[in-house]
């Protein structure tokens, strides 16, 4: 950060600061599914898909089909939720490697996205109501509801994931499944419920998203997965699961959105900005594949 | 006893696998009279083409236990590279060599990182297909290098040639399934990847040296990867920076539908040829059938899942 503040004189002012953290919403709600994922040892790669989806199916229900603003909302979300259970039951009961089930899964929302849009974006600049929880400025600050929502998600996972007996499980199924078994926790249920909440909170970042933008995104969602697990992995989750810290996932977003946004500052080209995330990912590896060592 | 079932479940699964292409070509070929024409099987054999070759060293690559994801990006970059390097130096056989020793590169790097360094094969590979992403639209702005002109002849003279009536990509794609079965069969280091695939540290101890075959593995997966693309650019006369996303997924797919165990130590061939078929004949047939192409993604989602889901299964009993 200091880096970036010392190349270009407003990366620091708070205006971006602000930019940064509205920035960091999709990423952070999907950072945070990767990372309950990652727990219990498994890998979500449809998380970018299914936001993309979301946020067609919301901007589409509410431009084309008339649905109202509330409702449309609730049924990307609930759409979201299916898709993680999908995933969850079949990695969970189905015992289908998680990578390979959300493979084929991204798969297959990327045809159903296409279908839906022919590739097109969903325009939604006559909803005034669908962009509040976006755009809308609260007391004229540059806080927006889509930020409380993103910090309200990180807090609740912090205490969701260390103080409910739920959560406590997550971790042991991912450090040790034979022991969880033994201590009588049911795994399937937990790797499904993982894979439910991770879909649940790709689709919020999803729907954040169109409303921000005032848009519904064919394509957004093709950075997403490794982005999410870069910021995991860079806040100390390990890839081998049974260990995550929210507050730290937090960090590493914040870390990666930087990243991005301190480029476009200092006037590199996006198409760097693959290159570097690839970079970080594979160090941040390499650094906890050392420490394993 | 055991291993006559054993026998017969693999003889099962062969005759299961090709059964499911029959039934394929017969259902698309009832739906529109024109799929089962030689015309069509050929143009479907020759779009195979790089998935086909992509599939054959992922199949190795998945039977010593490892994937590689990269391979998408490394054929795309290939043939972008090779057609840099004809720009800039005039001499067909250099573009050439710089093509493939981007497949050298890649797989030497990839298998540094994975084997030396102990990373996690599957996201390691992820996160190289992303930095090659970057460096392709890099040098491209996300365009296709076109090789339309006199100037790059010697080039795709070679990649439209016909030898006996038989486009050359065929040609190459049959030698090359031909060549490394024959070498997964008969050659030490070629049983030596079953070996480590199936039980690493029992390899070990039976004085096989891990690193150098995976190396080897990386190395196969990424020259193959190279080699495809880079032929690919020559018969199309244009260097395409979009080329790649679906490859990775659609030749792990083949792999696994012919048959490869996702745990290591078991493929064939043969049978992911049969697989890369699958794949090429439905896609071919859902256009065919008048559906946008967009089905075709569902479509290759199902697929694989379907294929894992029945392997899974299979290990259960």
């Amino acid at each position: 950060m200091a880096f970036f503040g010392f190349m270009s004189p407003y990366f620091l002012k708070s205006k971006n600061i602000m930019a940064l953290l509205t920035a960091a919403v999709p990423l952070g709600l999907i950072a945070i599914a990767e990372s309950v994922c990652l727990l219990t040892g498994a890998f979500d790669m449809s998380v970018g898909f299914v936001a993309s989806l979301s946020g067609v199916i919301v901007t589409k229900l509410i431009s084309e089909a008339g649905v109202a603003t509330t409702p449309a909302y609730i049924i990307a979300l609930v759409f979201a939720l299916i898709s993680g259970l999908v995933a969850g039951l079949s990695v969970g009961y189905l015992r289908v490697p998680a990578w390979i089930a959300t493979f084929a899964l991204m798969n297959i929302w990327h045809g159903i996205i296409l279908i839906i849009t022919n590739g097109d974006a969903v325009r939604m600049t006559k909803f005034k109501d669908f962009k509040w929880l976006g755009q809308h400025k609260i007391f004229g600050t540059e806080i927006t509801p889509a930020v409380i929502i993103l910090i309200a998600c990180f807090i609740l996972f912090y205490f969701f994931l260390r103080y409910t007996k739920l959560g406590r499980d997550l971790h042991v199924v991912g450090g040790n499944p034979e022991a969880a078994k033994n201590v009588g926790i049911n795994v399937e249920l937990c790797q499904t419920i993982a894979f439910a909440l991770s879909g649940l909170m790709s689709g919020l970042a999803g729907v954040l998203f169109a409303s921000r933008s005032g848009s519904g995104q064919p394509i957004i969602g093709e950075l997403y997965a490794m982005q999410a697990i870069a910021a995991s992995v860079v806040g100390g989750t390990a890839m081998t699961g049974g260990k995550t810290n929210p507050a730290m996932t937090f960090v590493g977003v914040i870390f990666i959105v930087c990243l991005q946004n301190g480029l476009n500052m200092i006037k590199v080209p996006a198409f760097y900005q693959h290159i570097v995330t690839g970079v970080v990912l594979v160090l941040s590896i390499l650094v906890q594949t050392e420490r394993k060592k | 006893m055991l291993k006559i079932m054993k026998n017969n479940r693999t003889q099962m699964q062969t005759v299961l696998t090709v059964l499911v292409l029959v039934a394929l070509c017969a259902v698309f070929g009832i739906a529109n009279p024109d799929f089962l024409t030689g015309q069509n099987l050929m143009s479907i054999l020759l779009t195979s083409f790089v998935v086909g070759m992509v599939a054959i060293g992922e199949c190795v690559c998945i039977m010593s236990g490892y994937f590689d994801l990269s391979v998408g990006m490394i054929a795309a970059l290939s043939g972008l590279t090779a057609a840099t390097v004809m720009t800039s130096t005039g001499s067909a056989l250099l573009a050439i060599l710089a093509g493939l020793a981007i497949g050298l590169i890649g797989g030497i790097l990839a298998g540094v990182l994975v084997s030396y360094l102990g990373m996690n094969a599957f996201i390691t590979t992820f996160a190289l297909q992303s930095i090659y992403r970057g460096i392709i639209y890099l040098r491209t702005d996300g365009f296709a290098i076109k090789m339309f002109d006199k100037f790059f002849d010697p080039l795709t003279k070679l990649g439209q040639m016909k030898v006996l009536g038989i486009q050359l990509p065929i040609i190459i794609m049959a030698a090359c399934y031909i060549l490394i079965a024959l070498f997964l069969k008969y050659r030490k280091l070629g049983r030596s990847i079953y070996l480590v695939g199936g039980n690493a540290k029992c390899a070990y101890i039976c004085g096989i040296n891990l690193h150098s075959v995976q190396m080897f593995v990386f190395i196969l997966c990424d020259m193959l990867a190279a080699m495809a693309g880079l032929i690919y650019a020559c018969r199309l006369g244009a260097a395409n920076a979009f080329l790649s996303d679906t490859i990775p997924m659609e030749a792990i797919c083949a792999t696994i539908a012919g048959g490869t165990a996702l745990s290591g130590g078991k493929g064939n061939l043969a049978l992911t040829f049969v697989g890369v078929m699958i794949v090429f004949v439905t896609k071919s047939g859902l256009i065919m059938i008048g559906l946008p192409d967009f089905y075709q993604y569902i479509a290759v989602g199902v697929i694989f899942f379907l294929a894992v889901l029945l392997q899974t299964e299979q290990k259960r009993n």
